[in-house]
């Protein structure tokens, strides 16, 4: 009886220790937190979780829309691997989103330097500049559709009828040379304006002064947006950067209206592949497993993300 | 309704179609309507073509849509080629290799060759052709009855300028992709029988007749009496869109109609095949081969199912 007592107090001793523990760690009212979170915990578990999860599997089986899944292993994988046409979308895959981002980066901070300097109707300017990222994509992709259309198009007709620039019309969205070039140059125009105000609210933040004690030191204007704009907008700008690096690699409207993923898979995305993968060959294991195929790689850059931003938030 | 493992559904329509060419043009040069792509509509395109206004010979697609799918799947049987033999099995690069190099070659050297196709087709879409054609840009296209349905709908004036014909052929006849309506009726449904009704009240002849005046030749007939309808001669553009649906054949001829079949349209591969060759630069032999390990692929997973 005595040992047992001994046992339950210790026991007891110990309990307490962890609670207070916990409590020193959490705060007085950690009961109450594990309250609010377990709502939040099933929810996530339940809509982002479990679909994750189902998706990884449905990618290891022989699924077509109708029929039970067929559990395959890697196989989706392995023959992805050695299939020359997702090797090509991988590729285009890249090539438009580093391009694209390439480019949205640098009008990004010519747009937020103009903005930034004392120009009439700056406030006009700031909401004209913002109409590509506002507007409906499909709209957007459907205009630049008719302004690339070699035929009827109002690019070909400016640089052949009215400028005579050119001889003959160019097929923008039909030429290897020009085709993912058009698709990188939509996708520029929507995007570059995200870029461009997210640097602008990181211009107007960065203090005066340093400007002045620059100015003072005799720094010249390159010098002054080398040596405090540029560190002084650094964090948003990898912010924005890794940000419209998913978005742009997940890109479908722009590449689906514009090209369908052709000529011959000239422009052929990850996005778009998946779609026709899953919805024109109703193949879902493997339309899934072309999605999921460069997570990893994805994954990589939301911790990169993720990382930043609670370092950030440390400082 | 699913009888012995087949599915059996009541034919409504099909989709009338035919090449869609200005008689006008062909009048003003003394040309005849042409039967066969090469020579007849080669030559018409050339010599009708007037590239300094814009004016081109032909508008015909190799791009991933449904109109590239139906003239790549449709020069391969003109030229006696197909994707698929007999028994429904892979044929593109083996069975049929050469006739589908020939073929393809032709179908590329539209563009690249004769250059009777106006800049910027190979990204066209469905309605790309639609645009060139009433925007006065091309002398002819193939089109299924709806660009001549729109023109007469909306008084254009090329409508009366526009001869529709069968769509023209190759060395082994003239094969048209089929396009064909049906009506089916879930077996699980709640009201099979007022489904049933319905399909019988649309199909009653004198409905039918009704809808298929109103669509101007978009309402091919699937049924004997219906194509010996006194409608079809009302028009002489008819008669192209009647010989189309009367010589159509399914995905995967000669062989069967196959899951595989339908899946390879519906992945566009042929169209693929024919990008890479002007695209991509592959030579056509290179792209068949290339298109080939695709669909067997796609016959493999089907063939699993």
């Amino acid at each position: 009886m005595a040992v047992g007592a001994a046992q339950v107090g210790a026991k007891a001793g110990l309990n307490g220790r962890v609670r207070g523990g916990l409590k020193r760690v959490l705060g007085p009212d950690h009961r109450m937190g594990y309250l609010f979170v377990t709502p939040i915990f099933f929810f996530v578990l339940s809509l982002v979780g479990y679909p994750f999860c189902y998706a990884i599997y449905l990618s290891m089986t022989h699924k077509l829309v109708g029929l039970p899944p067929v559990f395959v292993g890697f196989e989706n994988y392995v023959r992805l691997t050695w299939d020359g046409f997702f090797q090509r979308a991988v590729v285009n895959s890249f090539i438009f989103t580093f391009g694209s981002v390439g480019f949205k980066l640098v009008l990004g901070v010519v747009m937020a330097l103009v903005l930034m300097s004392p120009i009439r109707w700056r406030s006009f300017w700031t909401g004209v500049l913002l109409i590509p990222w506002v507007a409906p994509t499909v709209v957007s992709a459907l205009n630049f559709l008719w302004i690339f259309d070699g035929s009827l198009g109002v690019l070909n007709y400016l640089l052949v009828r009215v400028f005579h620039v050119l001889p003959q019309g160019i097929g923008w969205l039909s030429e290897p040379g020009t085709a993912m070039a058009s698709v990188v140059a939509v996708n520029i125009w929507r995007g570059f304006p995200f870029f461009g105000i997210s640097f602008l609210a990181a211009m107007k933040a960065i203090p005066a002064e340093l400007y002045e004690a620059a100015a003072v030191d005799g720094a010249t204007t390159l010098q002054r947006f080398r040596h405090v704009t540029l560190p002084g907008i650094r964090n948003i700008m990898i912010i924005v950067v890794l940000l419209s690096t998913i978005w742009t690699f997940n890109d479908f409207q722009i590449v689906y209206i514009l090209t369908k993923g052709g000529p011959g898979g000239t422009t052929m995305v990850m996005p778009v592949l998946t779609y026709e993968t899953a919805f024109g060959a109703q193949r879902l294991g493997e339309a899934i497993a072309v999605a999921l195929y460069l997570l990893p790689v994805l994954a990589v850059t939301i911790m990169v993300l993720a990382r930043y931003m609670r370092r950030g938030r440390k400082r | 309704m699913q009888l012995n493992g087949q599915y059996f559904g009541v034919a409504r329509q099909a989709f009338g179609a035919g090449l869609h060419i200005r008689k006008d043009l062909l009048a003003e040069k003394g040309l005849k309507l042409p039967k066969v792509y090469d020579p007849d509509v080669i030559d018409v395109a050339k010599k009708c073509q007037d590239p300094s206004k814009d004016l081109w010979g032909f508008g015909q697609t190799l791009n991933r849509c449904d109109d590239g799918n139906g003239f790549m799947q449709n020069i391969l049987w003109d030229y006696g080629g197909s994707a698929w033999d007999k028994d429904g099995k892979p044929a593109l690069a083996t069975t049929f290799l050469k006739e589908n190099t020939v073929a393809l070659q032709f179908a590329v050297d539209t563009i690249q060759k004769h250059k009777i196709q106006p800049p910027g087709v190979m990204a066209w879409t469905d309605p790309s052709n639609n645009e060139a054609y009433m925007a006065g840009k091309l002398v002819s296209t193939n089109n299924g009855a709806s660009l001549y349905y729109a023109m007469v709908s909306k008084k254009h004036a090329l409508a009366d300028k526009t001869q529709v014909v069968l769509t023209p052929g190759g060395p082994a006849g003239s094969f048209i992709f089929s396009g064909t309506y049906n009506w089916g009726i879930f077996k699980a449904s709640k009201h099979a029988d007022l489904c049933e009704d319905l399909v019988r009240w649309v199909e009653d002849e004198k409905r039918f007749e009704e809808y298929m005046k109103s669509s101007i030749g978009q309402a091919g007939a699937v049924y004997k009496a219906r194509a010996e309808h006194p409608y079809w001669k009302t028009d002489p553009n008819f008669e192209g869109m009647l010989q189309n649906i009367l010589r159509s054949v399914w995905p995967g001829y000669p062989g069967p109609i196959t899951p595989a079949a339908i899946e390879v349209q519906a992945q566009y591969i042929l169209c693929d095949m024919a990008g890479r060759v002007v695209v991509g630069g592959l030579s056509p032999e290179a792209a068949l081969k290339e298109a080939h390990k695709r669909i067997e692929d796609v016959y493999r997973i089907r063939s699993r199912a």
